[in-house]
């Protein structure tokens, strides 16, 4: 599944059979062998938006949990290893982030911001900041009171080294497996918003648009709806069995 | 989980309510219809029961009246699927079009629009002109308010003195800019005396909301309408319905023929479409022709009334903002643009091209008359664009469209792929329609669309681009020999004289590609199942003949 996923970013453009600007007078035709899933309300192929519009979906989730795993680790790693009061800082301001419903906050920052694809990424990153944040820094302060650690302290290297070298690779596992249920997480968000017309400005597909605007058509050509909600289903489906996956091969369950 | 929840408590408040509303309408039917009861004694008993019935969405219909005039049947509810909300219900305080639609059923004009879109008496037995700024209107004597009151020239007076009476700020005293006073002459005689001639008066007299004439003295109509109409207000649930009620005294004999109309509320075209085919509801109207004539092939028993072009999709260019004041980039841009591929993919064909007035208006454009830069030349629109300076093209920044109207993001996506063949490069901005608006009407905006709804009168449509109006102003319109041209137009009561003035004036925005004119299609595409009779669908956004409509029992 996470294959299909790879290429449709990778090679989207080239697997599309169409243009994914291409219209044409044959509104809202229903599958054909031209158009595989038919056409939308003003005639570009369905199945070459999915493809395309997966591209920009998926890419935008990705990023953007790249992002929020970056600055939520170092925050968790910093939070959790320092302690005390930097501790106390971190921690805080994240759970006034923390103590909003991550879509209406999400809702709330593209508003303020204006909906551009760069905008996009950085509201899911600052959404899913806090959760990575909170996820890393449990074990940390647990894995930095471990022998091995002391042992390290003692040896006197220095503190980023331990960090680094001696927790970080402790923690890896619960962060794989926090970052593919992020990934589940945050496109749906993605959509969501986009469905609302917060997404990437038209004509650029992206999932939660086809299917806002195939919506009022969903009676006439209900492909319009089924292939990009089909993909949602899919993507979001592919991270979360990815999830489980991990978790079951490195057993994080009993760590958190 | 939460919504679906919500969702079924609603349904169940719903019920609650209707249960509730049928013993109201009973007993309204015995308080407040002595005189009736002995004719129908059954009739509201009936008519109610079916009301209950077709709202539940049911079939079932209840027994109606048979003693009717002719083939026509009395009694039974009209639903009517409805897309948006009134905002107010006073006709002249209220700016939103989407309040006229109520408007037009519960309160009358001295005039009204035909079947044919011409104008004819309503309120006023007659009416002469001795003279081209002076108007005379003799009352009928039968016209009963909902509340009792019986129509008079005192009425009529109160009417425009409230809509003359800036603390009103009713958005009408423009419209009658012309009217210098208003006088009542008897009891059922009064006269206008305007400053100038007015082509447009009587157009605006005979239009719902515009020339409603509300009863003298009352106040809080916004809420609680009360006028001379077929029908009285008897409730409105925001988001949910809107329910008239027959008026008894109505004037206009044996009218109207239904017990009850009910507005039933939809969020989006799909749900509509849904309704209508459960009979859930029994008539609408869809925005998008594409929808509508697929719905109408689908369903043989659906009478459909595309209705007469009515409706026009225009960019608005703003020229005080550089590159726009140049008129070789406004050229290139409209030579770019490929209007036919809009009409055929957009609207699939049930449209024509447009120009600044629809066909269905004095002095329309029909759609096939050549106007200057309207033949697609890409070649030509890129050596404009070289000899204003752009030899590479041009990026002229965000285009901003209404993004609850599908129909205009469809149309834009198109013309940015079109331009974008010429070298001209835009961003696409849907944003909400309110902030919209008031970008419009500040002048905050390069290329902005709005389309164009159904207006009295082609005046009202040429004043958007006159530099005195606020439009025109926020626009950077300078052009004084447009205004001179609209207010000739105006003034000339000649109708065909007038047309020719008003296809110059065409010729002028198309030349100057003041605006950008891309097609016009009808303002909706009307529908009802064909167990409703008589009823006719005007271009004018009301549905006025609801008042002679009945229903198979």
């Amino acid at each position: 599944m996470a294959f299909v996923l790879l290429a449709i970013v990778v090679a989207g453009p080239w697997l599309a059979p169409y243009p994914a600007e291409l219209t044409s007078p044959q509104s809202l035709a229903g599958p054909s062998a031209e158009h595989l899933l038919g056409t939308d309300s003003i005639g570009r192929d369905v199945l070459s938006r999915m493809i395309i519009g997966g591209r920009a979906t998926l890419s935008i989730t990705v990023i953007a949990v790249v992002l929020a795993l970056l600055i939520g680790a170092i925050l968790g790693l910093l939070a959790g290893y320092l302690g005390g009061a930097v501790d106390q800082a971190i921690m805080r301001v994240l759970d006034v982030l923390f103590a909003f419903p991550a879509f209406l906050l999400a809702v709330a920052v593209v508003a303020a911001l204006g909906p551009t694809i760069p905008n996009l990424i950085l509201t899911i990153a600052i959404v899913y900041t806090p959760s990575m944040a909170r996820v890393v820094r449990g074990p940390v302060l647990s894995v930095k009171r471990w022998d091995h650690v002391e042992a390290a302290r003692s040896v006197g290297l220095s503190e980023f080294r331990i960090a680094t070298r001696h927790i970080l690779p402790m923690v890896v596992s619960p962060i794989l497996v926090e970052t593919s249920l992020m990934l589940s997480r945050a496109i749906f968000t993605i959509t969501a918003l986009s469905f609302l017309g917060l997404g990437p400005p038209p004509p650029d597909p992206n999932w939660g648009g086809e299917l806002s605007s195939g919506r009022q058509f969903m009676e006439l050509a209900p492909m319009n709806v089924i292939a990009p909600a089909a993909a949602i289903v899919f993507a979001t489906l592919t991270f979360i069995v990815l999830a489980n996956g991990l978790r079951d091969r490195f057993d994080v369950a009993g760590q958190r | 989980m939460s919504e679906s929840t919500s969702r079924m408590s609603a349904a169940a408040w719903v019920m609650n309510r209707r249960s509730l509303f049928r013993y109201g309408a009973a007993a309204g039917a015995v308080v407040f219809g002595p005189a009736l009861l002995a004719a129908c004694g059954t009739d509201g008993a009936a008519g109610a029961e079916s009301s209950a019935a077709t709202a539940a969405g049911t079939s079932a219909a209840g027994a109606g009246d048979a003693t009717s005039t002719g083939q026509s049947q009395r009694g039974g509810t009209l639903t009517i699927g409805a897309d948006a909300d009134p905002i107010g219900l006073d006709p002249h305080t209220t700016t939103a079009f989407s309040s006229y639609d109520f408007i037009a059923l519960l309160f009358n004009g001295l005039l009204k629009w035909s079947p044919k879109m011409e104008i004819e008496p309503d309120l006023a037995a007659s009416y002469e002109t001795p003279d081209d700024t002076t108007y005379i209107f003799k009352l009928r004597d039968d016209v009963k308010f909902h509340n009792g009151q019986a129509l008079t020239a005192d009425d009529v007076k109160y009417t425009f003195d409230f809509i003359f009476d800036e603390k009103n700020a009713s958005s009408h005293a423009s419209i009658y800019a012309t009217v210098k006073k208003v006088t009542v002459v008897d009891e059922l005689t009064v006269k206008f005396e305007l400053k100038t001639p007015d082509a447009a008066f009587l157009a605006y007299l005979a239009s719902p909301a515009i020339g409603s004439i509300v009863p003298k003295g009352v106040a809080g109509q916004d809420t609680k309408p009360v006028g001379s109409g077929p029908f009285k207000f008897d409730s409105y649930t925001p988001n949910q319905k809107f329910t008239l009620t027959t008026f008894d005294s109505y004037f206009e004999k044996d009218l109207p023929l239904l017990d009850t109309v009910v507005f039933t509320f939809f969020k989006d075209q799909s749900s509509i479409t849904s309704a209508l085919r459960s009979k859930a509801i029994d008539m609408t109207w869809l925005k998008d022709p594409k929808v509508a004539a697929q719905i109408v092939k689908s369903a043989p028993e659906l009478v459909s009334a595309p209705g007469q072009t009515s409706r026009t999709f225009p960019i608005w260019i703003n020229q005080s903002k550089a590159p726009f004041d140049d008129v070789q980039v406004r050229r290139a841009l409209s030579l770019a643009t490929d209007r036919n591929v809009c009409v055929q993919t957009v609207l699939a064909g049930s449209g024509k091209v447009g120009a600044m007035i629809p066909e269905s208006q004095v002095g329309g454009y029909d759609g096939t008359t050549e106007l200057p830069y309207y033949q697609r030349d890409v070649a030509q629109a890129k050596k404009l664009l070289a000899d204003a300076g752009h030899p590479d093209g041009i990026d002229l920044g965000d285009y901003i469209v209404v993004a609850a109207n599908d129909l205009d993001v469809q149309c834009s996506q198109i013309l940015q792929q079109q331009w974008a063949e010429a070298g001209i490069t835009v961003a696409l901005k849907p944003i909400e329609t309110a902030p919209l608006l008031e970008m419009w009407s500040s002048g905050d905006y390069g290329l902005l669309s709005v389309a164009l709804s159904w207006s009295p009168d082609p005046d009202a449509i040429c004043d958007r681009l006159r530099s005195t109006s606020t439009y025109g102003k926020a626009m950077g319109q300078t052009d004084t020999a447009y205004d001179e041209l609209a207010d000739k137009a105006r003034a000339e009561l000649d109708n065909t004289k007038r047309a020719a003035l008003y296809q110059d004036l065409q010729k002028m925005v198309a030349d100057q590609v003041y605006c950008l004119q891309i097609y016009q299609y009808p303002l909706r595409w009307e529908m009802w199942w064909n167990y409703i009779h008589d009823y006719v669908a005007l271009p004018a956004n009301s549905r006025t003949y609801v008042r002679s409509t009945w229903r198979d029992q």
